[in-house]
């Protein structure tokens, strides 16, 4: 399959939209929070891993749609992240990462969900319903500001 | 004639013996036993590469030894009163993540038997805390290096 990288990310505002939402609809307190925010927002921070990377390959060009995400951002990731949540006694990180995951996965670019284990690629959960990405991540920042204030 | 898998067997044996010992609380000894077996372990690779024998099934015959001596060790431990079951059970998983990956990177962070001798100094719980954050950490450094080199070959093919 050809992997196609040119369509949008989920921008951070999304995450925190949803993370934030989820902290204050679980009432989390205290290292719970911490741990929301890290998995719900600050998994995206995989990106600098591949930096050496882009700047071997591109040096300080400014090129549109790299393909920065890891598996850390996958949902193998959940092999470590559920230990974690065990060793936490707090399943914290894996439902705020399940929420970030499922915010990606709604957008259509190119994910390995299970490499490197499989190189299996999919497209996420909408590319056939809504083409345009601005349109899907549109629609959830709308709903997720409306969800915040209700529950401010 | 001394072979490395006469060493290896060697180190199970010996490694199987630390199991009972520590399960009735003979813990000193059973610790004998267990460095016996890492220093036999230690021992099968280096003759191997020098006698020139068949790497790839010395590899992986050293690595089903030495995860199941460490399940047995650590389960002794546990049963033997040493040890909180959770944490080690968290530990075993977190050495056969890290294990799924090591052969396809090289990279392995050890941090298993060898750190119970740490716990005898101070306490079995630190001790498994740091097995388990050690291996965890390599399961998610062999992804990382695993994602590095699937972009490279991404960035070969792309103009």
């Amino acid at each position: 399959m050809l992997l196609v990288y040119n369509h949008k990310r989920m921008t951070f505002v999304t995450h925190i939209l949803l993370t934030n939402l989820g902290v204050k609809a679980l009432k989390l307190q205290g290292q719970d929070i911490v741990l929301a925010y890290v998995f719900g927002v600050l998994i995206d921070l995989d990106h600098f891993i591949k930096l050496p990377q882009y700047i071997k390959k591109n040096h300080i060009t400014v090129v549109k749609h790299y393909n920065w995400r890891s598996s850390l951002q996958e949902p193998i990731s959940l092999l470590w992240i559920i230990p974690l949540c065990f060793y936490l006694s707090s399943w914290v990180p894996a439902i705020f990462f399940l929420g970030h995951l499922f915010l990606d996965y709604c957008l259509s670019y190119a994910k390995k969900p299970f490499f490197p284990l499989s190189d299996y690629t999919t497209l996420g959960f909408l590319h056939r319903i809504i083409k345009n990405d601005k349109v899907t991540e549109g629609l959830f920042i709308i709903v997720l500001i409306c969800l915040n204030l209700i529950l401010v | 004639m001394v072979t490395p898998n006469l060493i290896s067997g060697t180190s199970l044996v010996f490694g199987l013996i630390a199991g009972p010992l520590i399960l009735f609380h003979r813990l000193g000894l059973g610790l004998v036993f267990v460095s016996i077996s890492l220093v036999l372990d230690g021992l099968d690779g280096p003759m191997a590469r020098h006698f020139s024998y068949d790497l790839k099934k010395g590899e992986t015959l050293d690595t089903i030894i030495d995860r199941t001596l460490e399940i047995v060790t650590f389960l002794s431990l546990v049963v033997g009163g040493y040890a909180d079951y959770m944490i080690v059970v968290l530990s075993i998983v977190a050495i056969l993540l890290m294990t799924s990956l090591r052969k396809k990177t090289g990279f392995d962070p050890g941090f298993k038997r060898i750190v119970l001798f740490f716990g005898y100094l101070t306490n079995f719980y630190l001790a498994f805390t740091i097995i388990f954050w050690a291996n965890i950490l390599g399961f998610i450094v062999n992804l990382l290096i695993l994602d590095i080199r699937d972009q490279r070959k991404l960035d070969s093919c792309t103009p």
